[in-house]
């Protein structure tokens, strides 16, 4: 049973929000970190709930219900949120509070906001949905476990389909912190960004569907990386039967010499004469990078386009029929995602 | 009386996060929950935490919480009366 991509709502630091559009302007970085273009939430949430809400909140909701438009679904069977650092505005608000107030007058709306199930639990209580509503905090691994659990309730024929989402935003605090450590080292570390992706996953191949996740592999740690996961991919590739001439490849490049390595030496082995294209360049480096690189894949499948702001190296394709994600975080969490055209 | 009114709407416009009010909006009478402001049991307990922090006054029967709180004017009241 395939599981079909039939609605995308994404915030991100690119012009990403009318689907429509495909990375035809490309906006660079704003000092220490990709700052997300936000959309006009009035739009959106009613200025009674907006009060109350944070950015990650207000574009989260906002993404979801892009996502469920597009999609035509009123009510989805589950909702599964993937997310490294959870609100971390709200949280540091009420830690910052909790210390200078001497842990007194500490006030309900930042705690109430903080923990990481919030914008899963705020975007069901929005719609009334009743359904199952999880979250996953796995580092590099949160939005491919969240589209993992979709997949396989879906395959067990629990669910007919879910509303997905990989979400984090990054904070002057937080930056400070990782740009003290050598993966995010001013100048010749990487960049950190956010993103807050939704997509609605159905059973069910739609005229709109922009593709179909085909498989997904999450690998931690592995003690030979480039062979591990190589091989990983051949078998993906294998147990699929994609043909390589049809296949577009994106990768996680995102300035890190040792990453960048294991990139170089799996696409000189099996990657010579495909495509490859990178998306850190244009969302920033988190946790949940790769909700960017669904969103990539996805609209590359339906309109049959690589623009040429992702191009890595570029080889000629007639038609894109695939497209595999490798992705890693910090070279502990790598993860595979192979999508196919409708 | 006029100089804390006019304090106490700044502070609630940023306690509550009432981003798009201007303190000309909130009429110093007006209810603050219900029909009013429209405010829910969240804000008050941010309101009960703005009056501890701010004006040093702790309420300590809570069915006093529905007379305080009715306005922004109440609000004011209690703190003169109460402020030591």
């Amino acid at each position: 049973m395939s599981v079909y991509i039939n609605g995308i709502g994404i915030i991100s630091p690119q012009e990403t929000i009318d689907n429509n559009k495909f990375l035809e302007k490309i906006y660079p970085f704003d000092k220490d970190y990709f700052k997300m273009i936000e959309p006009a939430y009035k739009e959106y949430i009613a200025p009674r709930d907006l009060r109350r809400m944070s950015k990650i909140l207000r574009n989260g909701i906002v993404a979801g219900k892009i996502a469920l438009k597009e999609s035509q679904l009123a009510m989805p069977q589950a909702i599964i949120t993937g997310t490294g650092l959870g609100c971390a505005i709200d949280t540091e608000k009420f830690l910052i509070k909790m210390i200078e107030n001497k842990e007194k007058f500490l006030t309900p709306s930042s705690f109430i906001q903080s923990t990481h199930n919030t914008l899963g639990g705020s975007i069901a209580i929005g719609l009334g949905c009743h359904e199952y509503n999880m979250t996953y905090v796995h580092r590099g691994f949160s939005f491919e476990t969240a589209l993992l659990d979709a997949q396989m309730m879906m395959q067990t024929g629990e669910i007919n389909n879910a509303l997905v989402g990989g979400f984090d935003e990054m904070t002057d605090n937080h930056i400070q912190l990782l740009q003290a450590t050598e993966m995010y080292k001013p100048n010749s570390g990487t960049v950190a960004g956010q993103v807050s992706g939704f997509f609605v996953l159905e059973n069910e191949k739609k005229s709109n569907s922009y593709a179909k996740l085909l498989d997904l592999e999450m690998i931690y740690k592995p003690k030979q990386t480039v062979s591990t996961v190589s091989g990983r991919i051949e078998k993906m590739l294998l147990d699929h039967k994609i043909n390589k001439e049809n296949l577009v490849i994106v990768m996680g490049y995102n300035g890190v010499k040792a990453e960048e390595d294991v990139y170089q030496s799996i696409s000189k082995q099996l990657f010579e004469h495909q495509s490859i294209t990178h998306f850190k360049h244009l969302s920033g480096e988190s946790y949940t990078a790769s909700a960017f690189a669904f969103w990539m894949a996805a609209q590359m499948l339906k309109k049959q386009n690589i623009p040429q702001a992702i191009l890595y190296s570029e080889k000629r394709i007639s038609k894109i029929e695939n497209v595999l994600i490798y992705n890693q975080y910090q070279k502990t969490e790598h993860s595979l995602m192979l999508l196919g055209k409708c | 009386m006029d100089k804390l009114i006019q304090e106490l709407k700044e502070e609630i416009i940023e306690a509550l996060n009432l981003e798009d009010m201007e303190i000309d909006e909130i009429d110093e009478e007006q209810a603050l929950f219900g029909d009013g402001l429209g405010l829910d049991s969240i804000d008050a307990l941010e309101l009960i935490v703005l009056l501890e922090k701010n004006y040093g006054i702790k309420i300590e029967d809570p069915k006093q919480g529905k007379d305080i709180f009715y306005s922004v004017k109440s609000m004011a009241e209690y703190i003169t009366a109460h402020q030591k």
